[in-house]
């Protein structure tokens, strides 16, 4: 420990003595509505900063006149001469430009950076990626080529060979547990409530923790500073609604949204047996124009009726966050957070698959959060500090059957602590730094290092090393439609002999620009332990439990190019990767492990209102385990009763061999239309899977269809056949 | 995927109080040959078993195709062990006998089930049951005909007070049976888990309770 505050003494004495030279204290926001913008590049030659969360920078140590370029995805990149320093806060405005499939490669006129290397921005709502039946928060992440998803259907994001549950989603920088509807198919954000959905790939930032993988980062929206905005969107899924305004000085946004067949239903005074309703609100108060805070609110029901009309299964995400700064002065800020956060499910007697579900589900969370950030020139220092309370209950109760029960009811403290150091050492911009997790007796150290070195203006390499941790996990199920789709299971580091998932990981990038030409690669490993899931059936022994602990390793190369011209742009991704897991007895493909990946989006305008997108993905085939013999149980009685029960499968190795690839066309067209009073709108219409599959991977068929079927052997099948999906979407706003 | 070399399947389910044993050992299927769905039998040649225990050691006789049998007392909470070889190969495993079984509901032998009362919420009926087991992993109830067949099987969880059959004039016979964690991973499962080491298969024990039905 002595060591770590000599360090810091140290940096803070080399950043201090700095701070006398000239400085600017800038914010940057949308010119249209001024709303703020967060994590815009700020450069100045090779110094590169990043807005934060109210949009504000700070540049130091500056010999007037200079240059500033800004730049950032969905806006014109601008350039900004000051010949003297500013004697207030600098007001840059961005202004808004239509979104090319080639900005989610490289961002940004002339800027190769890839400051937060392995990171994808996507802005939602804007169409940039091929819209897929209806319009998806998590899904729109597959524009990113370390994502995939382990179906069609599935919207939770599998991110360079981890499950869904070892990343973390946040929300306005809050951590937002579990926002599914119905079988993860949707995520429960509605999209007309997001600015910008950010994936960032590990080791990450070390003021994220709760996370052995990577970072989902949704940025909601605000409210403009002058006028209205609002406006309503209509798919054959849900209904949504957006108002923004200002009141007071306070930005206030809000979006809400339904299942469009339960409004529907409601309106005509029915009642539709499956339902859901969310909603956002987001307040950014401001002093003279500058934001001082800003307050996030989402929520989040789900609701199945039974036969009677009572809940056969509820669910619902709540999330509360405000963060303000405590105080600012010269290079110095003390930024505050608070959040609360629930996450419940019940259900009520569910009868599945021959079993009855009973669950009772709550994991609430209340925390702050501390962060005294100091920068100079090309240096910054961050500390901060996290404690949080949580209660975890999860009580499952399985009538027979193969499904997972448990029964766990825990308050617990848990105290996040970290500090990072970013400094530029010639070209090469580093960034150090250390956090500490612990809760419940376990503690984790995670180290993270992240360097850059820009070659020219065309070319930016960047290394990464660094450790996540997780100390409570989220179950995972490594089947496409498993179990855990109804349900979800949490066990805590520390308890039981569990624990903490633990990673280390490593990457390197490249980053190039030439013209209309991009390109962005990264080489990934990662190595780690305290992977939980459930047991598959097939793995399961007598008396053994039914989730499972082991290590898991992955590698991969991911290759990313864009095109972008003055009608059409593209990008082209090529993803290879090994994700493996030992559970005891070596190493095995992961479930959802995909060697290949092919994917290609394209964007053309047609005429002056009219955009026509393609999706075209091809992922090798996942792993199987195959079928080794058949069985047909009947155990002889005294009674000299056989008691013939349907024929079984005894399986091989699991995961020990392939299946068969899958491969999908999306096409989507859009037409722009401008109505009265500055009003204007979209209609799409989109085929999801034109080719009608195959988009799922095969499985042994039913056992049952072996009777009878005459003399053939055993079939491997899809696990499920996905014919050409329409859909339409009409979004209208003022 | 293609399979690797025979498998032989074992089945045994040693019930306490039963003077004989039966087991039945069949090859199991290939994935890659046409399904017939008859087992094919491991001939008795090949078939080298015995069964352990407190009651000593017995080897399996045959009986018929694929059938073998022990004339071996099963008591309550005692270990039995199976090892030998089929066609050379070793195969062994164990079973640990539940302890206890209690059927305090339905307490007479036979179970009458009177329509106009059992049966109000028709189609199903309803009697009530009190069973307790020790040492069990799961309780199974098999509804059977005169014939022995197997017509209906219902599984209580702890706490259930009342058993629902399905109102067929023909089911007759009531079998509640206490299983061991070996039969309790394999009988009426959908994906059965082996308690046979080199095979694949059940060996495992139960406490039997047996009642008549009739219905009136």
């Amino acid at each position: 420990m002595s060591r770590i505050a000599g360090a810091v003494l140290l940096t803070t004495l080399l950043v201090g003595r700095a701070s006398a030279q000239a400085r600017v204290e800038g914010i940057v926001v949308d010119s249209a509505t001024a709303a703020p913008l967060p994590a815009a590049r700020v450069m100045v030659g090779a110094r590169t900063v990043l807005s934060d969360r109210f949009g504000r920078f700070v540049l130091t140590d500056l010999s007037f006149p200079v240059e500033l370029l800004v730049a950032r995805i969905g806006a014109r990149t601008e350039r900004v001469v000051i010949d003297a320093p500013p004697a207030g806060i600098l007001r840059i405005a961005l202004v808004p430009r239509a979104i090319q499939l080639a900005d989610l490669v490289v961002a940004g006129e002339g800027d190769p950076s890839l400051v937060g290397i392995g990171r994808w921005s996507i802005p939602v709502g804007e169409g940039v990626v091929p819209p897929v039946g209806v319009p998806d928060l998590l899904r729109e992440l597959s524009a990113a080529p370390a994502v995939t998803q382990s179906t069609l259907f599935s919207a939770r994001p599998l991110i360079r060979g981890y499950d869904a549950g070892e990343a973390t989603l946040l929300l306005d920088g809050f951590d937002l547990p579990n926002p599914y509807h119905l079988g993860r198919t949707f995520s429960s954000l509605p999209p007309e409530a997001v600015e910008q959905v950010s994936i960032a790939t590990a080791p990450l930032d070390p003021s994220i923790g709760g996370s052995s993988g990577a970072a989902v980062d949704i940025l909601g929206r605000t409210g403009p500073a002058t006028d209205r905005t609002g406006g309503l969107y209509l798919s054959p899924v849900s209904l949504a609604g957006w108002m923004g305004g200002s009141l007071g000085g306070t930005r206030l946004f809000g979006a809400a949204r339904s299942l469009t067949i339960g409004s529907a239903a409601a309106v005509a005074g029915k009642k539709f047996p499956y339902g859901f309703r969310d909603l956002y609100l987001s307040a950014l108060p401001t002093h003279g124009g500058t934001p001082v805070a800003r307050a996030t609110l989402f929520a989040s029901h789900d609701r199945i009726a039974d036969a009677d009309g009572g809940d056969a299964m509820a669910w619902g995400v709540f999330l509360a966050g405000v963060r303000f700064d405590a105080w600012r002065r010269e290079n110095d800020k003390l930024e505050v957070t608070a959040h609360a956060t629930h996450f419940g499910e019940e259900i009520d007697g569910l009868e599945f698959d021959g079993q009855v579900i009973d669950v009772d589900n709550d994991l609430a969370r209340a925390g702050l959060g501390l962060e005294w950030s100091h920068a100079v020139g090309d240096q910054r220092l961050s500390l901060g500090v996290d404690p949080e309370w949580s209660r975890i209950k999860n009580q499952v109760t399985i009538t027979s059957g193969t499904l997972t029960p448990a029964d766990e009811d825990v308050d617990r403290v848990a105290l996040g602590v970290y500090g990072s150091w970013g400094a530029r050492l010639g070209k090469l911009r580093t960034n150090l730094g250390l956090r500490y997790d612990a809760a419940g007796g376990v503690g984790e150290w995670q180290p993270r290092l992240r360097a850059e070195l820009p070659l020219g203006p065309k070319w930016i390499l960047g290394a990464a090393v660094g450790r996540s941790a997780r100390l409570v996990h989220q179950v995972a199920d490594p089947r496409p439609t498993g179990d855990l789709v109804l349900y979800d299971l949490w066990k805590i580091a520390g308890a039981d002999g569990i624990p903490p998932a633990r990673i280390d990981h490593a990457q390197l990038s490249m980053g190039y620009r030439r013209g209309a030409f991009l390109l962005q690669g990264a080489l990934f490993a990662s190595r780690g332990g305290g992977m939980l899931e459930v047991t598959p059936p097939a793995a399961r022994t007598i008396g053994g439990t039914t989730f499972r602990i082991g290590d898991a390793r992955t590698a991969g190369l991911e290759l990313q190019s864009g095109f972008e011209g003055r009608r059409r742009s593209l990008t082209l991704s090529y993803v290879w990767s090994r994700s493996e897991r030992d559970w005891g007895d070596g190493w095995i493909p992961w479930a959802q492990d995909r060697h290949h990946l092919v994917r290609l989006m394209e964007q053309e305008r047609l005429g002056r209102s009219w955009r026509a997108s393609i999706l075209v993905e091809g992922l090798s085939a996942a792993p199987l385990t195959p079928v080794d013999h058949i069985v047909r149980p009947g155990t002889p009685t005294g009674d000299g009763s056989t008691g013939f029960e349907l024929p079984v499968y005894v399986y091989g190795i699991e995961n020990s061999a392939r299946g068969k690839a899958t491969f999908r066309v999306d096409l989507g067209l859009e037409k722009e239309f401008h109505g009265p009073w500055g009003s204007a709108g979209t209609v799409n219409l989109s085929l999801t899977n034109l080719t009608f599959g195959p988009v799922t991977p095969i499985r042994p068929e039913d056992p049952a269809d072996l009777l009878g079927n005459g003399s053939r052997p055993l079939r491997y099948e899809r696990l499920f056949d996905v014919p050409v999906i329409p859909s339409f979407g009409f979004r209208f706003e003022f | 995927m293609a399979p690797t070399d025979r498998l032989p399947v074992v089945q045994g389910l040693l019930i306490a109080g039963e003077d004989s044993q039966f087991f039945r050992l069949t090859w199991a299927d290939s994935p890659d040959s046409a399904y017939a769905g008859t087992p094919d039998p491991i001939l008795l040649t090949d078939v080298a078993l015995t069964v352990s225990g407190p009651g000593g050691t017995q080897p399996l006789v045959p009986l018929g195709s694929g059938i073998f049998t022990i004339i071996l007392p099963i008591l309550p909470d005692s270990t039995y062990q199976l090892s030998g070889t089929i066609a050379g190969a070793a195969i062994s495993a164990t079973t640990r006998v539940p302890g206890a079984f209690i059927v305090a509901q339905p307490a007479a032998d036979t179970v009458v089930i009177t329509e106009a009362t059992d049966c109000a919420d028709f189609p199903d009926c309803h009697i009530p049951i009190d069973l307790s087991a020790t040492g069990a992993t799961r309780i199974t109830i098999e509804v059977r005909d005169s014939s022995n067949t197997i017509l209906q099987v219902i599984e209580p969880v702890a706490g259930d007070t009342v058993l629902t059959l399905i109102p067929f004039k023909n089911f007759t016979r009531l079998y509640f049976y206490a299983l061991d964690a070996n039969a309790a991973a394999f009988v009426y499962t959908e994906e059965p888990a082996s308690s046979v080491t080199g095979g694949y298969g059940l060996f495992g024990s139960a406490l039997l309770v047996r009642k008549g039905l009739r219905w009136q």
